[in-house]
């Protein structure tokens, strides 16, 4: 089993070829490990649930935005006749 | 990621994240800044797209250097407000906006937020090829060449299968949106009237009407709009940026929003000549624009505004197609990097290039209403704005996503002005047009 290297334990390599890095899985983990970690946690996320004042928001946000379109093409329309 | 198996993905954002750890342990502020810097900057300079400009432009033409020349600061500023939360929201969750949407809020609304950005995206890259063919109409290049010349040069760019070339070669693209700034000079203005204007917010020639307030709601459309915010938390990802860097992440952000400001003010500037001259030209297209500059900037300096607009087309395409691929693969649960090999990202990159190509496509259809898609798309980028900064707000104050990286209450007033102004902005325009004879 391969040992985890982590934060100060990164070597001191400034660059190191694309090709060698797939080679080097350690040291690819280690680079990303705060990446890794962050995508756990998104995955385990669950819709939340939404309370009726914040559905109200939300709906009258989508209102606002379908009355807005038509109101911008009716002034298109004007404009271009 | 398992430890046998590493794909090209992970080791060139691996191969990014080496850089960064060797210039922050040599304390070489300068090189971590270069290595860090990219999405903020390419969001704001690719705001300043090909409609943008010419918005600016018919501004300057319309209203000289006035009141629109510190409004475009605050626009600017509004936008700052919003992509700040976006480089959190990216570098702490690692994960792309349409995601978090979907996540949180399920796929009813994630759909509803979704169609907003395929919408305005269409919308928005017809008129990136619009004025690609309108600023190479200046020097006689053929539509069909100009458009399939811009497709080319963008798919190389993404041929190299990697974020960072990628990034480096549209940020240099993007750096010569800064070519309005040198022509706000060329047309040697009075910078007493610019100073003036900007500690007064004025003059406004003609007072606040309806072509004010389209004019200005366009100049809002030109620095906000949904394509933004799922660029720059997918290119945040991308990049590989972490909690770490979130300092560099906003330097990042200010610095675009500085650049895309000035030379937005530059292009204001520029074609203010035309207002003094009296010659109205708000619905100049962007070949017309530089051949009545002519007299003003001569040739060179005309062709130099010709060759901007055709830029912004090329860098904002690239940029408003990645953010269309990214919120596909994030929503398809696909690869959806920049670094995916072609065999890991099919999908990816298909989105990416069948845009452009569709798109520029319909630039080429004979007698297709080029103006309608041109006179729309920054009023509907306003008006599609305010449910995406209300995800924004409910996103940033999740603290299942955020944790300590949460909006304060500061942060949150800002967040809520730049939303509540941006839907009064758009409730005083449907006034306009529902009633006419409406004045402010």
């Amino acid at each position: 089993m391969h040992m985890m290297i982590t934060g100060d334990k990164l070597p001191h390599e400034p660059d190191v070829d694309l090709r060698d890095l797939q080679q080097r899985p350690e040291l690819v983990q280690a680079l990303l490990a705060e990446h890794e970690a962050s995508v756990r946690k998104v995955e385990q996320l669950q819709p939340r649930k939404l309370g009726p004042g914040l559905k109200a928001v939300i709906w009258s946000l989508r209102i606002y935005v379908v009355f807005m379109v038509v109101v911008a093409i009716i002034q298109v329309i004007h404009t271009l006749q | 990621m398992s430890l046998s198996n590493v794909n090209r993905e992970s080791a060139a954002r691996a191969r990014d994240r080496l850089r960064v750890v060797a210039a922050r342990r040599s304390h070489r502020a300068l090189r971590l800044l270069w290595l860090l810097v990219g999405p903020g900057i390419l969001v704001m300079l690719g705001e300043n797209d090909a409609p943008s400009m010419l918005s600016y432009a018919a501004t300057g033409s319309t209203f000289g250097v006035g009141f629109f020349v510190p409004f475009i600061l605050v626009t600017f500023a509004m936008a700052f407000v919003a992509q700040e939360i976006t480089v959190r929201l990216g570098a702490v969750s690692k994960a792309g906006h349409a995601e978090l949407i979907y996540r949180r809020f399920g796929r009813f609304w994630g759909n509803f937020a979704m169609v907003d950005l395929l919408f305005t995206n269409v919308l928005t890259l017809i008129t990136e090829f619009v004025g690609v063919a309108a600023g190479a109409g200046f020097f006689g290049i053929p539509k069909w060449l100009s458009i399939s010349g811009a497709i080319v040069l963008i798919v190389i760019a993404n041929l190299f299968r990697r974020y960072w070339t990628w990034e480096r070669i549209v940020l240099a693209l993007a750096m010569f949106n800064l070519v309005f700034v040198a022509l706000a000079f060329w047309v040697h203005p009075n910078w007493a009237a610019v100073g003036h204007a900007l500690l007064t917010f004025s003059p406004l020639p003609g007072g606040w009407n309806n072509n004010t307030i389209v004019i200005l709601l366009s100049d809002i459309g030109a620095t906000i709009t949904p394509w933004m915010l799922f660029f720059q938390q997918g290119a945040v990802c991308d990049k590989g940026l972490t909690t770490k860097d979130l300092s560099h992440g906003r330097v990042d952000t200010a610095l675009g929003a500085l650049l895309a400001a000035l030379a937005a003010m530059g292009c204001v500037i520029a074609t203010s000549p035309l207002y003094v001259h009296h010659m109205n030209a708000a619905q100049f297209g962007a070949a017309q624009f530089a051949q009545a500059l002519v007299p003003y900037l001569g040739h060179i300096g005309a062709a130099l505004f010709a060759l901007g607009i055709l830029d912004a087309g090329i860098v904002a395409a690239s940029t408003i197609s990645i953010s269309s691929a990214y919120a596909f693969g994030e929503v398809r649960r696909q690869a959806h990097s920049l670094n995916a090999s072609f065999s890991e990202g099919k999908a990816f990159y298909a989105v990416l290039i069948g845009t452009l190509v569709v798109t520029g496509g319909v630039v080429l259809i004979p007698h297709f209403p080029l103006e309608f898609a041109v006179l729309m798309v920054n009023v509907i980028a306003v008006l599609t704005m305010p449910p995406a900064i209300g995800f924004l707000l409910l996103l940033v104050n999740d603290p299942d996503i955020m944790g300590e990286y949460r909006n304060g209450k500061w942060l949150n007033a800002l967040g809520i002005g730049v939303g509540g102004f941006v839907s009064l902005a758009g409730l005083i325009y449907a006034l306009t047009v529902i009633f006419p004879n409406f004045k402010l």
